[in-house]
């Protein structure tokens, strides 16, 4: 009966976490195929994402499904508060929701642990209101344009986890990455009378397969180690059933270290080397991608008791390059992060909060924007 | 998932607690679905230049019909009339019939019903728009008595009825008292010949004033009567008669036609020579006009303009012709099938439900004039050129009502100032990706 409970949650839940995850171009977070959230859980997000590698409802390190040390639903709710300044002048805000990550494990055998989840790979969903002027012959029209993107590339993930013994956990996963962008570009002009407004909608689709292995070892008492690989096979973009441009899923080479040596306690270092620019080719040649680093730290600490629960707390920071910035200058994100979780019921229901303050700066002192955001991140688990 | 459905889930789970978190859960999930995406500041640095490129080309020869029809409006199709007295450059008059006459009343204390013996305060009733244009100078309407054994549709026949001896009413108003409701006193004593004969009363307007003007009758906001009573005693009510025709016998429906309709005295042109469309005027010009659109540029890309241009020349009617005109284009709604101009002529749509909009010219006025029918262009596209030929009429917007005609050469005109189409459009294109 639970596994049945659990299974039409776990469905009803991903239902909702696969439309639209999140927004906006004419940000600096969202060039290009747009924005890489990370796959990672509150739980992970409050150390920063530094324990990401460990950790069973993340999805970044398929030898990590067999820390959920049972059968569990996990699933994620993530709004975030974005301000965009521009040093000339102005300021803008928007609200992004998201359901970046759902993850169904499942424990097969006593050290056997299967899992399922879907997370948020690439949003691209924005929306940008501009004005222009365009020509006619020899007449200059002034337009209103407005183009939206909606969708993402998502990343459904089916893995295995194997504890041979007490010290280590080897994990395999196959993905598919897929998704789709729903587009529609608008141009009404001023003279409305003369000129009708151009209205075109497309929707391509994203088609591509990864495979993934990882492991965690648990040296001693004092020490862990995780390492996973992602190896990104060929990646499509198609219109109906027009295949556009074929390139490449990217390659995810991830190390963590950590010091578990304090009873309750995780301190963490992890560094993900992502090869975005294998997806070169998928979009315009002077689509710029950058290979990055996304390098965090954090700690997972055993906390207070508030009545009858003990609660978990986080920190932790984070510092990558983004895949797509622009022409003329990489995009850097910081981010620095906390974050609270506790188990209630009887351990059956797990509920964790992260909050997330990103800066996202450019390189290039030219290019005169600044972005910041707030981020929610809510989890909850549920255990039969 | 359902609602029942959640509700099943939410009853299988095992304790309150897991209930209400997975409820305050799900409500959290729907309240973070709430975006404000939409942003400008970035742009044009952070944002992709989506505009279409647009091509832009003429077409010559692109009329493949294009003939002047008039008469119009035609008899069923109106209830607005317009009088005008301009003399030989347009005189414009208007017949109410009132075929329906009651010789008998009953007081409301009597058992029995009485013979009309008398008639007080006839009056005539109809109301006039007033936003047709104002009137210069006093304008006096005179009513007289058409009833004929001849053929009474006949402008022949009917205009030498309009004499002195058969003027039964008549009323002067003012320029700035004129309201849009007007009455005409007739002479009761014909009124009640009339309902004691039980013989039909039909009324010729016309107008007459120092300067030419114009009444327009708003019979199709209010229809057109005659009241009058037949009792001093105020308990017995005013009678209304309602304009009616009982003639022609046989046909009730052709009958109902000439309850109101107009006479046109004079000044209506006859078609305008080769070389030239006409539009307007008060013999009702049309212009008919159909196009052989190359279909790649109705089914294939999107038009943003579709500018019909015309090559506009003097009026060949001097009255009137400073007055501005308002031009429509209407959509044909026929299919391939009717090929009939008559019919082609009636089967027509109004240009502002397809969101083409009227034109306003001075017919004395010459150059090249521009009527935009790209949301037309879009209308074809949805439904087919077996379903809607592609072909428009040009007409005035208030027909037949005004001396002033506008013309445009044809396409038996000069090759430079024949019809053409502008079209700008947009070549299917793919968009979005980064």
């Amino acid at each position: 009966m639970m596994q049945r409970v659990l299974t039409s949650s776990f469905v009803c839940l991903t239902l909702l976490a696969l439309p639209a995850l999140v927004r906006a171009q004419g940000t600096l977070s969202t060039q290009g195929f747009g924005y890489p959230t990370g796959e990672m859980s509150t739980r992970a997000l409050g150390a920063g994402g530094a324990t990401a590698d460990f950790d069973a409802f993340s999805s970044t390190n398929p030898a990590s499904i067999a820390a959920s040390l049972g059968s569990m639903v996990y699933v994620q709710v993530e709004p975030e508060y974005r301000h965009l300044t521009n040093d000339n002048g102005g300021s803008q805000k928007n609200v992004i929701a998201r359901h970046p990550l759902a993850t169904l494990a499942v424990q097969i055998r006593p050290n056997l642990f299967g899992g399922v989840s879907v997370s948020n790979f690439l949003d691209r969903s924005f929306e940008t209101q501009e004005r222009r002027t365009t020509f006619i012959g020899d007449t200059a029209v002034s337009t209103t344009n407005n183009f939206k993107s909606d969708g993402a590339i998502g990343d459904a993930r089916a893995g295995l986890a194997w504890t041979p013994t007490s010290w280590l956990r080897i994990g395999v996963a196959g993905h598919v990455i897929s998704g789709s962008n729903r587009l529609r570009s608008t141009e009404a002009f001023d003279d409305s009378a003369r000129f009708a407004a151009i209205a075109d909608t497309q929707t391509v689709t994203y088609v591509g397969s990864a495979l993934s292995a990882g492991v965690n070892v648990f040296a001693g008492r004092y020490a862990a180690f995780a390492v996973s690989y992602r190896h990104g096979n060929s990646m499509s973009v198609k219109h109906q059933d027009t295949t556009l441009a074929t390139a490449n899923v990217p390659n995810a080479l991830s190390m963590s270290a950590a010091f578990i040596g304090i009873k309750g306690t995780m301190l963490s270092v992890r560094t993900q080397r992502n090869d975005w620019t294998r997806m070169d080719g998928l979009g315009s040649d002077s689509l710029p991608i950058t290979n990055s680093w996304d390098t965090s730290v954090g700690a997972d600490v055993l906390g207070p008791h508030v009545g009858s629960h003990v609660l978990t707390v986080r920190a932790g920071g984070r510092w990558r390059d983004l895949p797509f910035g622009l022409t003329n200058s990489v995009i850097k994100e910081k981010t620095f992060n906390g974050g609270l979780g506790t188990l209630l019921a009887a351990g059956r229901l797990g509920v964790d909060f992260a909050v997330i303050r990103a800066i996202r700066t450019p390189v290039s002192n030219s290019v005169p924007f600044r972005e910041s955001a707030w981020t929610m991140s809510f989890g909850v688990t549920v255990r039969p | 998932m359902t609602k029942e459905e959640v509700f099943v889930l939410s009853n299988r789970l095992p304790n309150r607690i897991l209930k209400g978190a997975l409820g305050a859960f799900l409500s959290l999930a729907f309240m973070a679905c709430g975006e404000n995406l939409t942003g400008s500041l970035g742009c044009p640095e952070l944002c992709q230049d989506q505009s279409a490129l647009l091509r832009d080309t003429t077409l010559t020869g692109v009329l493949v019909v294009d003939t002047v029809v008039t008469g119009f409006p035609l008899q069923s199709t109106a209830r607005d009339f317009t009088l005008l007295s301009k003399g030989a450059d347009g005189d414009l008059r208007v017949v109410f019939r009132f075929d329906t006459l009651v010789n008998r009343f009953q007081h409301p204390n009597a058992a029995t019903d009485s013979a009309v013996t008398r008639v007080t305060n006839a009056l005539i009733h109809f109301n006039i728009d007033t936003s047709y244009g104002k009137l210069s100078a006093p304008i006096t309407v005179d009513a007289y008595d058409v009833d004929t054994t001849t053929a009474d549709t006949l402008p022949l026949e009917l205009v030498p009825l309009f004499r002195p001896d058969r003027l039964i009413g008549s009323a002067t108003f003012a320029s700035i008292s004129i309201t849009d409701s007007l009455v005409i006193p007739l002479d009761s004593s014909v009124v009640l010949a009339k309902a004691q004969a039980g013989a039909r009363l039909r009324v010729g307007l016309r107008i007459r004033g120092t300067s030419p003007d114009r009444l327009r009758i708003a019979g199709s906001v209010y229809t057109p009567r005659l009241t009058f009573r037949v009792s001093p005693d105020t308990l017995v009510a005013t009678d209304t008669a309602f304009v009616q025709s009982k003639t022609p016998a046989n046909d009730a429906t052709i009958a109902s036609l000439f309850a109101a309709y107009p006479i046109v005295v004079s000044g209506a042109l006859p078609q305008p020579g080769g070389g030239v469309l006409a539009v307007g005027g008060i013999a009702g010009a049309r212009t008919f006009l159909r196009f052989n659109v190359p279909s790649i540029l109705i089914d294939s890309v999107q038009v943003v303009r579709a500018s019909l241009l015309l090559q506009q020349v003097p009026s060949r009617v001097l009255a009137s012709n400073a007055d501005t005109t308002a031009m429509v284009a209407n959509p044909v709604l026929a299919g391939a099938q009717v090929t009939d101009l008559n019919l082609l002529l009636q089967l027509t749509g109004t240009g502002s439900l397809v969101g083409v909009d009227s034109v306003r010219m001075v017919p004395k006025d010459a150059g090249l004039k521009s009527v935009e029918l790209v949301n037309l262009f879009r209308v074809w596209r949805g439904i087919g050129e077996a379903n809607s030929i592609r072909a428009i009429v040009l007409r005035a917007k208030q027909e037949a009502s005004s001396p002033a005609e506008l013309n445009f050469v044809s396409n038996e005109g000069p090759v430079d100032q024949r019809p053409r189409l502008q079209i700008t459009y947009v070549p299917r294109r793919g968009f979005g990706l980064p």
